[in-house]
């Protein structure tokens, strides 16, 4: 109960800084969106006089404007790795929204809630709370943002994702399975990994500070769009690596199982080295 | 005795911050730590709050030795630093949010003790509008507010002004009446002097005096 009301005191603490946030995530996702609609509107400019494309812009095909992602880079080629930006975006957004408030709260009247909680894994277990109910926020506010998009584009609320859409943003459709694709499937993962960063940035930022957690998801982002192998656990947000969509892609049941791994052992960690930690306040830095 | 510090030492990368410190606080007494800027008053009194452990020794508060039966005693008010609460709510909505926490005390409790240390209850200025004298005062009301056993204040009389202190006295001896333990650091030698049952003098992080005044009750 304490752990309940611990977490409703967060949640009123953070109601400004979350909407600046969340209407910041809008502000991106729009302008994303629109990057999407310029590309493709571009690439049906470029196309050879003859081919006929359709796209409906539907709540699926916007959705990839933030989480078509990349394939593995594999060199050659004479390519040069290009990291995807609106998927690295939507995520650094998230990770710098997460990173503030959990330290910073335990200054003053943190530190009489913290006290009032009565146990540290109390005051733990809600900051691990907050931050999963605020990624569903942030998650949700993108998700808006596409539905917003879609109804304006009359296609309605559909998560299907348009054949032709993949071919005109570049997506790998070399290594495409045969459609229907369905954003949906890779949806559910975006949540799971979304999650389990924020958690392990939260972990990040009680061992080594805010700015180094920060950091620290930052690398983990590049290093997930870059490579393959459980260190990236961000690269199954991307349908470019979903089994939906790509042949060898990923399942969701094997995002959640490694997503939770990272979520649950980031929980125990943080929550492990916050039961050593010192609470200074204003003097943290001695 | 409601709080005993028994042989606290205290490193903190690789400096010596609290240097095998004992003292004890019985219930309703008023004990006063003094000594210098930098001396370890104040992480003495994170140490007792459970906000740091000790490298050494232990911290015993109303039987329940901290860091190993409690992580933070059961019944403390606390004052360290100054003042901080949540800036877009008033005082009052701070002290509800506060006290819902542990659910101890209603809307009464807190408009008694809102009033007790000089602010209105119906006063609808956020917390950031407040002024320095009276985030002072809305912290000592939180510090008082669920009646602990044991009571810490850090410097409670800084921002406050002369009916501030008077209010500041007659909180502290009422706390005492009613059977907390108080241990408190004030600056102000006179008003600590006069309102102290016993002093400990710390200095670069030892105890290097202890004065008891006679006639207050401790012998």
């Amino acid at each position: 109960m304490r752990c309940l009301r611990c977490l409703v005191m967060d949640v009123l603490a953070t109601l400004r800084s979350t909407g600046i946030w969340l209407t910041a995530c809008a502000f991106c996702c729009v302008l994303m969106l629109v990057a999407l609609r310029l590309e493709v509107g571009m690439a049906l400019a470029g196309a050879d006089d003859g081919m006929t494309f359709d796209v409906a812009f539907t709540l699926g095909d916007y959705l990839l404007g933030y989480f078509a992602g990349c394939v593995p880079f594999t060199g050659g080629d004479d390519r040069a790795f290009a990291p995807p930006i609106g998927w690295f975006v939507f995520f650094l957004l998230l990770v710098v929204g997460l990173a503030r408030y959990p330290r910073e709260s335990l200054r003053g009247f943190g530190q009489q809630v913290l006290i009032a909680c009565g146990s540290r894994w109390t005051w733990w277990w809600a900051k691990c709370v907050w931050v999963a109910g605020s990624v569903l926020l942030f998650c949700a506010t993108a998700l808006l943002v596409a539905l917003l998009f879609s109804l304006i584009a009359g296609s309605g609320p559909s998560w299907s994702v348009s054949p032709d859409m993949l071919y005109l943003i570049d997506f790998p459709w070399q290594e495409l399975r045969g459609a229907p694709y369905d954003a949906l499937s890779f949806m559910g993962a975006v949540v799971v990994v979304a999650i389990s960063l924020g958690l392990f940035q939260l972990c990040l930022s009680f061992l080594f500070g805010t700015i180094s957690g920060v950091g620290a998801s930052a690398g983990l982002l590049v290093a997930s769009a870059f490579g393959v192998g459980p260190i990236g656990f961000c690269a199954f947000s991307m349908a470019a690596r979903c089994g939906a969509f790509v042949a060898d892609g990923w399942l969701l049941a094997e995002a959640i199982a490694v997503c939770g791994v990272v979520a649950i052992a980031s929980m125990l960690v943080g929550g492990i080295a916050f039961n050593r930690r010192r609470c200074f306040g204003s003097e943290d830095s001695l | 005795m409601s709080i005993e510090v028994k042989h606290v030492t205290k490193h903190i990368r690789g400096v010596t911050i609290l240097d095998d410190v004992s003292l004890s606080v019985s219930n309703g007494a008023i004990a006063a730590i003094a000594g210098p800027n930098g001396s370890g008053k104040t992480m003495l009194m994170r140490l007792i709050a459970g906000l740091i452990t000790p490298d050494e020794g232990s911290v015993v508060v109303d039987g329940a030795t901290i860091g190993i039966d409690r992580a933070f005693p059961e019944s403390m008010g606390i004052l360290i630093e100054s003042p901080q609460f949540l800036s877009a709510y008033t005082g009052r909505m701070n002290l509800c949010l506060l006290a819902s926490i542990r659910d101890k005390v209603g809307g009464e409790a807190i408009d008694k003790v809102l009033e007790e240390v000089g602010l209105r209850k119906d006063d609808k200025r956020p917390f950031r509008k407040y002024s320095l004298g009276m985030k002072q005062r809305l912290g000592l009301a939180a510090a008082v507010l669920e009646s602990p056993s044991v009571l810490l204040l850090d410097e409670p009389s800084n921002a406050l002004d002369r009916d501030g202190v008077r209010m500041l006295r007659r909180l502290i001896l009422k706390e005492r009446e009613r059977g907390a333990a108080v241990l408190w650091a004030c600056h102000d030698r006179e008003l600590m002097e006069s309102l102290s049952d016993e002093v400990y003098y710390l200095a670069e992080g030892h105890i290097d005096g202890h004065e008891i005044f006679a006639g207050r009750g401790l012998s």
